[in-house]
């Protein structure tokens, strides 16, 4: 693998910014307030150990890069669910888990259209019967009009 | 002696109840059902199936049903260890060493009997090592104060970080990343919102059940994405399931030897039945007249593992239910299930809660015979669950992940959090990185700031008070050693791998 960003980088850099901004947050919330530990003492402790060691995390896999390279397939899969979780609270649940399942079969697996549909519709309503009527769960089915 | 009969007794008319036998039989059934899977260990089992337990109406029935699925898991994943060289969870990764090799050899029959009769021995034996030594634990426990609380979760964190195999720089990083994570939400001291920006969700803390779902199951159905080809299911017929007689002898040793080995290391927080089952194979291996057959099929090789891992899986409920401080990732899922019940594991738990503790205790023994009457039999039918095409099992998965990360608090926030779970998962995934101590800091990190801010109270701001009483030192003590050995260990392990590496060049 190239050096650069490679998954091991990535996740320290990752780590880098999350210390930040942790340690930025701890600070305003305070360590010590009138003679008690605050609530930013254990939050800027971590914050400051994370930072020392996702970097020097950093300095060592971007010298000798490590981990698996990215493939396509998971990075859309990835961005498909992340639609179809902004979606979720505007559509409610029925319209957007079709269409996410018909598109995870039939473009993430590659079977047929029309199994892809059934597939779709079908775990769609058992999720539905499953947690909406057996399991008592509210759920939004349709969107809020 | 006798209190601890009386009260195993007490737990058995509890657990003898018929709904609490149907909970335990619903949670071994769905546990080893998930735990057959490939891909789906307990971990993954437990957090996607949680939510539905909320839907029990008792707390024991609940975390009979949660006990039940971790067993049930731990007991499945031995299945896909042996049929198709798949860990369905990573105590069982040195089972496939042998049992693979016993399924191409046509005795894979054999390997799943001692496979389960080994589990269901070891974890019997660490339930009634369970029933004597938890009270005594209970007893010491009383006695600790925040010091001990603060030392006792730092040693669980530095053993989850370096015990986790990979380099212990990775491992810390994860603690001190989910300790971060942990403490979002409102301060239980002062009130106050640490990082919540304002987000109503995110001022009651980021939900633990939705974030793991989204590690490890999310995260890895994506990685599974990758790895196109189907794994080689050995496809010869099961045949006989029974052991032969020689099969057996050569099993007892390992299995008393297994469960003895695993129950103590269980006992330890950050990773009891991994490592357990390692040093059972070590051990089997170093003890057996014919070594150089380890590798190749030996029923050893699948007695010791597969009962060190159970008997850990077992003990590891001693310091949940005892001290409140999780063994590993699994049982950490199951603290976060008893907090929702508003049950607080810990020395007094045996006083408030003590048809809970007895009658857990007492499921898990009926469960083990469930597991046993379950497993056998049905063997037939669990290999046809490895059937099952990814293309139809991992929308089912996405499914239930989703509907049960919205049903915790019926807010499709939580299904945003699943989302970030799946990217966390994925990309440390990628990156080897395990998130597992993650997962334990995480849980243990409002413990964590609660103790060493009382601690501090305490000692009236001075840190010395964690040093001055003898408890909290000692531990904390073991736990930099540990931290200190383990590291030095890992690199003169990488300085010997560079060495023969570079010799191998050289020749």
């Amino acid at each position: 693998m190239r050096r650069g960003l490679s998954p091991t980088v990535i996740s320290a850099l990752v780590m880098i910014v999350l210390s930040l901004a942790f340690g930025y947050g701890s600070y305003r919330l305070g360590f010590w307030d009138y003679g008690i530990p605050g609530s930013g003492l254990l939050p800027m402790l971590a914050s400051a150990v994370l930072l020392v060691l996702a970097s020097i995390l950093l300095v060592q896999t971007w010298r000798e890069p490590e981990g698996e390279t990215f493939r396509p397939m998971p990075i859309a899969a990835l961005g498909l669910i992340w639609v179809y979780s902004l979606l979720l609270p505007w559509l409610g649940f029925a319209i957007p888990t079709v269409i996410m399942l018909f598109i995870w079969v039939k473009v993430v697996f590659g079977r047929p259209a029309w199994l892809a549909a059934l597939l779709a519709v079908l775990l769609t309503l058992g999720g539905i019967v499953l947690f909406g009527t057996f399991l008592d769960t509210p759920i939004e089915v349709w969107p809020n009009v | 002696m006798f209190e601890a009969l009386q009260s195993v007794a007490h737990g058995f008319s509890l657990a003898m109840l018929p709904e609490n036998l149907m909970y335990a039989l619903i949670g071994s059934l769905l546990g080893t059902l998930v735990g057959v899977l490939p891909g789906l260990g307990p971990v993954t089992t437990i957090a996607v199936l949680l939510p539905i337990t909320y839907q029990v109406g008792s707390p024991l029935g609940a975390l009979i049903m949660l006990a039940a699925i971790y067993y049930g898991a731990m007991y499945g994943g031995s299945t896909t260890s042996i049929l198709l060289k798949v860990p369905g969870e990573a105590a069982s990764v040195i089972t496939c060493m042998d049992g693979y090799e016993m399924a191409k050899q046509g005795r894979a029959g054999p390997a799943l009997a001692i496979a389960a009769i080994g589990s269901f021995v070891a974890g019997t034996l660490a339930v009634v090592g369970l029933t004597l030594v938890g009270p005594v634990f209970a007893r010491y426990a009383v006695k600790f104060g925040p010091p001990e609380y603060f030392a006792l979760a730092v040693f669980g964190l530095v053993l989850a970080s370096t015990l986790s195999g990979g380099p212990p720089l990775r491992g810390l990083c994860m603690v001190f990343l989910g300790i971060l994570l942990g403490l979002v939400g409102l301060d239980t001291m002062t009130g106050d919102a640490r990082f919540s920006f304002g987000i109503l969700e995110l001022t009651n803390g980021i939900g633990i059940v939705p974030l793991m779902m989204g590690i490890f199951g999310l995260g890895e159905i994506l990685y599974n994405l990758e790895q196109r080809g189907e794994a080689s299911l050995v496809t010869k017929t099961i045949g006989r399931i029974m052991p032969t007689k020689q099969d057996w002898k050569d099993s007892v040793g390992p299995i008393g030897r297994g469960s003895v080995l695993g129950f103590l290391l269980g006992l330890l927080p950050g990773g009891g039945a991994i490592l357990g089952s390692l040093l059972s194979y070590t051990v089997e291996k170093t003890l057996s007249k014919k070594p150089e057959t380890f590798g190749k099929g030996n029923i050893a090789g699948v007695a010791g593992p597969e009962s060190a891992n159970n008997s850990a899986a077992s003990a590891a409920f001693i310091p949940l239910l005892t001290l409140g401080i999780p063994g590993n990732a699994v049982t950490a899922v199951l603290l976060a299930a008893l907090l929702i019940q508003n049950i607080e594991p810990g020395p007094l738990m045996l006083v408030q809660h003590a048809d809970v503790f007895w009658g857990v205790i007492a499921s898990m023994y009926v469960g083990n015979i469930m597991l046993l009457i379950l497993n056998l039999p049905l063997v037939g039918l669990w290999v046809q669950l490895l059937r099952v095409p990814n293309w139809a099992l991992t929308p089912i998965i996405l499914v239930v992940a989703v509907l049960g990360a919205y049903s915790l608090r019926n807010a499709w926030f939580d299904v945003g959090v699943l989302a970030a779970g799946g990217v966390i998962g994925y990309l440390f995934r990628k990156a080897q990185i395990d998130a597992g101590p993650m997962i334990m800091a995480f849980i243990l990190a409002d413990l964590l700031d609660t103790s060493l801010r009382q601690g501090l109270l305490m000692g009236d701001g001075n840190p010395a008070i964690f040093f001055s009483r003898p408890m909290s030192a000692v531990i904390l003590a073991i736990s930099m050693v540990v931290l200190v050995v383990q590291i030095f260990a890992w690199r003169r392990n990488a300085a010997m791998l560079g060495l023969v590496d570079t010799q191998k060049e050289a020749s």
